[in-house]
């Protein structure tokens, strides 16, 4: 059983408490116009090409046989054979994924134990949806926490709940995103309606699991007052407030990159950054929203105030 | 800062300093009598004629008077000794055949001057110079020995000189407070008046007197030529003043924390003569202040209010100077760690953290040092680590080992063939490195190793005989300030202080181990080429192998990432470097120190090496002192601290730096910062000594690049110092800012 596994973070400071390793696990049922991880939406392997690497050597299209002029290919007719990655010796043109085992994937975070030790972290699953590859995640998860390690799973909680049920006893801490409260904008935004994922949060709480909810705040989506009222009387009265605290992230466009033409996918890959020019907000807008929570008695916390 | 504090750092940026200073005062102290007096005597009447005429000038407002404003001392050197000088030995400039001999002061026979030694603060800020004066002159009586009186009588002129140019700002002082309209400044150019006036005939009663008594022995030196001043455990030494002050209740903290950054502010004069016209980097002054750490005697945490008062001063004051080194050990308090962090998330690059625990037992694996006087380290230049008070600190030689790696493929040779031929020193024959053989006799990696360390050793050897040549320029003053010259009698020449201690660097580390993993495994693991078809890519520079050299670059593992085989090879390097390093004495006696750093060299040492077979190209820079080479390090800094890790620092007791860099979003908030200090101890756990900090924005570097007005205070850490960003050369602008897209 493996996992196909896009990227690894050490030192990450931002997925739950102390000093992390996330692994980001490949495919996801959301398709959010903000995605920061796009090519981390499709599950199974992918191969991508990142331009600026590129040397135009041609010893690609010359393994492959099969690119067009660009160095694209259809995803259906590429048998990810690798034998373009294999070409390339400049790193442009990569898979997208590792393919780990739990067992390795369990060494790999074992190796910054100190790090865990000296600041109160461990190791966190992100995506893509990491509870996609529920089996994986199950045993991973498992070997993690007979190891000692404390156990972080980031979710878009858009999964059956019996995947829940399966990991809730590895698993320390929950980092679930709810976007919008508002299903027909959820589902404008992000494809899918948010009924799974509410009745999943709200079954979790009843269990005790450890909850922080996330709120990426994109500008002029999820970042009005009515989303953090709704938002705040959601969790007072569905979830009892029985969550560590909420954390609203700043909009960033650092994802911007991985879109268009600067990375490109054997089949395209996600095409243009759906969203326009955005500007972050500013601190005090933030601060205003996170009042709003606040002054419900909801603790908040967001890393750039 | 307070409204002084604002306006005295204006008039610092507006170099107002600057307007009284003279380069020369076209005076000589040589006549038919004076010719025949011994040099330290002559130096000691120079130095005294230069305060006898040297400018005095006090900033509006300020509450420490002093400071350089004049560079040349008048003439003492007689035409016979300029002739006869020891000008052959090229310690000036950057030298090719060795890396890292420059040295930026030398008198005017091409005698060193002397740097980087800690002066005995604690000792003489308490006792005051008339004491030490009387100290001199007492001794001066007992001796029989005619160099000894001559010492002591070179002590007398120069400190007695130090004495008369107190009296000269006394008086102008007290002429300013004349004309001065406000009471309260009148008030306060009278106490100043006061402390001088107590300063002549005693020992400081106030902690205000104390800073003022710090500052004029530190800018004495400088004045006598000195240069990379560090001040030693500044917490330790002024807070018996500053306590008994609170206590008698003389003295507020608030104005204790003026009185500070004032002192502090004086400290930044220098900033732009360090480096000459060859660099041209702003802020290499040395100037290192050392806080924290543990009692010499006892062992126990010795952190107080001044420790934090000092970081709170770093955070506030927005300059470059003093430099600040945070002793860490396993009872340093959770509020000074707090506030460290702090002050590194403002991008300075300060504090530096040093390990005590690592330090202190890597000088105790040198024979000479007790264990009370280890406990007494404190940080000298950049982040050499010695004794303050008690060691002649010299650090200006090296080795390359990614150049022994370039002579050992090439039988002693130069890919580049031998730099400046004309004024070479040190060839054998026709090469620096010494004959080891064709490539193609070694036909096992152990053979390659092999040839690889008698280069090594070669090389440690001949730059020690070069290093053990220099002549050192006695500095009368400057040696008065250590515990032990005047106790022996005996100047910095004559080896008088206690520790004499000659550092040898290790540069280049990463990009060795790396070349080294690359050439076992394509040439006897996997029979790609033979070492004789693989250095010949290498000298033509990867001429036509572009292809082979991305997948070097690419594919192949790199010492920093926590891979096994590579960090293995790191590690037999440095215990090879270390072993023969500590085999070698100086004149004064004492077992060289070994230390893993590149100070300037990966710049300039790098223009003379040819490619490398970690995928470096002829003339590119290498790694700055154990980092990994630039864009290598895939694995983030946990990896980089489990990898420098594997390395044993143990006998490297003239230390060895780990740079990190982060992005300013990782220490905004107080839990990026608790994982910021976690990080650090996490890397203390393992052994590493010493650790430096850059907190960078990418964008941000980039647009002060381009719109330097914008950011006259933007500082940041180069090689061992916190300088000013847009006043440093475009090479060094453009590594940091390489360097800062890889920030965690």
């Amino acid at each position: 059983m493996k996992a196909e596994i896009f990227d690894i973070k050490r030192y990450a400071v931002h997925d739950g408490p102390g000093i992390r390793t996330t692994f980001f696990l490949k495919g996801c049922p959301l398709r959010c116009l903000w995605c920061q991880n796009p090519e981390s939406m499709h599950r199974g392997q992918d191969i991508l090409f990142t331009r600026i690497k590129c040397i135009g050597c041609g010893a690609c299209l010359e393994a492959c046989g099969k690119l067009d002029q660009t160095l694209r290919l259809p995803r259906e007719l590429c048998t990810q054979c690798g034998s373009c990655v294999a070409a390339c010796k400049t790193g442009a043109r990569h898979f997208a994924a590792k393919l780990l085992s739990p067992e390795e994937t369990a060494a790999l975070a074992l190796e910054d134990q100190i790090f865990y030790d000296l600041s109160g972290g461990g190791v966190t699953f992100s995506g893509g949806e990491c509870l996609m590859h529920a089996d994986f995640m199950a045993h991973t998860l498992r070997l993690c926490k007979e190891s000692g390690l404390h156990t972080t799973v980031d979710t878009c909680g858009f999964v059956p709940f019996e995947t829940f049920e399966r990991i809730l006893p590895f698993t320390d801490l929950f980092l679930y995103d709810i976007k919008i409260l508002d299903p027909a904008r959820h589902k404008e935004y992000t494809g899918r309606s948010n009924e799974l994922i509410l009745s999943n949060v709200k079954a979790l709480a009843l269990k005790g699991a450890g909850l922080i909810i996330r709120v990426p705040l994109i500008p002029g989506h999820t970042d009005s007052p009515k989303n953090m009222e709704a938002l705040g009387a959601f969790i007072l009265e569905e979830l009892d407030n029985r969550i560590l605290r909420v954390e609203l992230l700043q909009y960033n466009r650092l994802a911007a990159s991985k879109y268009g033409n600067t990375t490109i996918y054997t089949d395209g890959g996600p095409g243009e950054y759906p969203l326009p020019d955005l500007e972050p907000q500013t601190k005090e807008y933030i601060s205003y929203l996170s009042s709003i929570l606040a002054e419900k008695g909801i603790c908040v916390f967001c890393e750039t105030l | 800062m307070t409204n002084r504090i604002t306006r005295l750092r204006e008039l610092l940026f507006s170099g107002y300093h600057k307007t009284f200073r003279k380069e020369s005062l076209n005076l000589t102290i040589l006549n038919d009598e004076t010719r025949h007096l011994p040099f330290p005597i002559r130096k000691a009447m120079a130095f005294r004629m230069a305060l006898e005429h040297m400018p005095v000038f006090l900033p509006e407002g300020d509450l420490i008077c002093g400071g350089k404003t004049v560079y040349q001392l008048p003439t003492y050197v007689t035409e016979e000794e300029l002739a006869w000088g020891n000008h052959n030995f090229e310690t000036k400039g950057y030298n090719n055949a060795f890396d890292n001999c420059f040295n930026l002061g030398q008198d005017e026979r091409g005698f060193a001057l002397n740097d980087s030694s800690i002066p005995a603060y604690y000792k003489v800020i308490p006792m005051g110079i008339p004491a030490l004066i009387e100290e001199a002159r007492s001794k001066k009586e007992q001796t029989n020995d005619p160099d000894k009186k001559t010492y002591y009588e070179s002590v007398i002129i120069s400190n007695c000189a130090a004495l008369g140019l107190m009296l000269r700002y006394e008086t102008y002082i007290r002429d300013l407070a004349a004309k001065e309209a406000a009471p309260a400044r009148q008030s306060e150019l009278l106490q100043m008046a006061g402390n001088l006036k107590q300063l002549q005939t005693g020992a400081p009663k106030t902690y205000w007197q104390a800073c003022q008594l710090m500052y004029f022995i530190q800018f004495l030196i400088w004045v006598e030529g000195g240069y990379l001043i560090p001040l030693g455990r500044t917490d330790q030494i002024l807070y018996p003043f500053y306590k008994k002050d609170l206590e008698e209740g003389t003295l507020t903290k608030e104005f204790a924390f003026e009185i500070l950054e004032a002192f502090f502010m004086k400290l930044n004069y220098e900033i732009d003569r360090t480096h000459g016209d060859a660099i041209k980097i702003n802020s290499d002054t040395g100037q290192s202040i050392t806080i924290g750490g543990i009692d010499p005697i006892t062992g126990e945490d010795v952190t107080n209010e001044l420790t934090m008062m000092i970081l709170d001063a770093k955070c506030d004051m927005k300059v470059t100077d003093p430099k600040v080194h945070l002793r860490i050990h396993k009872d340093t308090p959770d509020a000074i760690w707090q506030k460290a962090a702090y002050l590194n998330s403002l991008g300075m690059g300060f504090p530096t953290y040093e390990n005590d625990e690592a330090i202190i037992a890597s000088l105790m694996n040198q024979p000479e040092y007790t264990l009370e006087d280890a406990r007494d380290y404190a940080a000298s230049g950049c982040w050499e680590v010695t004794i303050q008070g008690k060691a002649f600190n010299r650090n200006l030689g090296g080795i390359c080992c990614l150049r022994c790696l370039e002579w050992a493929l090439n039988d002693g040779q130069y890919f580049l063939g031998v730099p400046n031929a004309d004024t070479a020193q040190g060839l054998i024959g026709d090469r620096y490195g010494i004959p080891t053989g064709n490539p193609e006799w070694f036909d096992s990696y152990r053979k390659l190793f092999n040839a690889f360390k008698v280069q090594m050793k070669h090389n440690i050897d001949m730059v020690s005989s070069y290093l053990n040549r220099a002549m050192i320029s006695p500095s009368p003053f400057y040696s008065s300030m250590m515990e032990d010259c005047l106790e022996k009698g005996k100047d910095f020449d004559e080896y008088g202080v206690r520790y004499t201690e000659t550092d040898f660097q290790l540069s280049a580390l990463s990009n060795c181990a790396d070349a080294l993993y690359v050439i076992r495994k394509l040439v006897y693991e996997d029979h790609e080429f033979t070492l004789k078809e693989f250095t010949e890519i290498l000298k033509n520079n990867w001429e036509g192998h572009e292809q082979l050299r991305q997948r070097i670059l690419n594919e192949f593992p790199k010492f920093g990432n926590n891979v096994k085989e590579v960090d293995q090879i790191a590690a037999e390097i440095v215990a090879y470097y270390t072993r023969e390093v500590t085999k070698h004495r100086n004149p004064g006696g004492h077992t060289y120190r070994a230390r893993v750093s590149s100070a300037t060299n990966y710049v300039y040492g790098s223009q003379i090496l040819g490619a490398s077979a970690d995928g470096r190209k002829a003339r590119e820079y290498y790694s700055d002192n154990l980092s990994p080479q630039m864009g290598a390090d895939k694995n983030g800094p946990t990896a980089i601290v489990l990898s420098c890790g594997k390395v044993d620092f143990s006998h490297c007791s003239g230390g060895g730096v780990l740079d990190m860099k982060f992005h300013p979003s990782a220490l905004a908030s107080q839990e990026g910062r608790d994982k910021f200090i976690a990080m650090i101890k996490a890397y203390f756990q393992v052994g590493g000594l010493q650790v430096q900090i850059n907190v960078l924005d990418n964008q941000v570097l980039l647009d002060a690049k381009k719109y330097p007005e914008k950011y006259p205070d933007l500082i940041v850490r180069i090689w061992g110092f916190s300088a000013y960003f847009v006043a440093i050369p475009e090479k060094f602008q453009d590594h940091i800012i390489a360097r800062s897209t890889l920030a965690f």
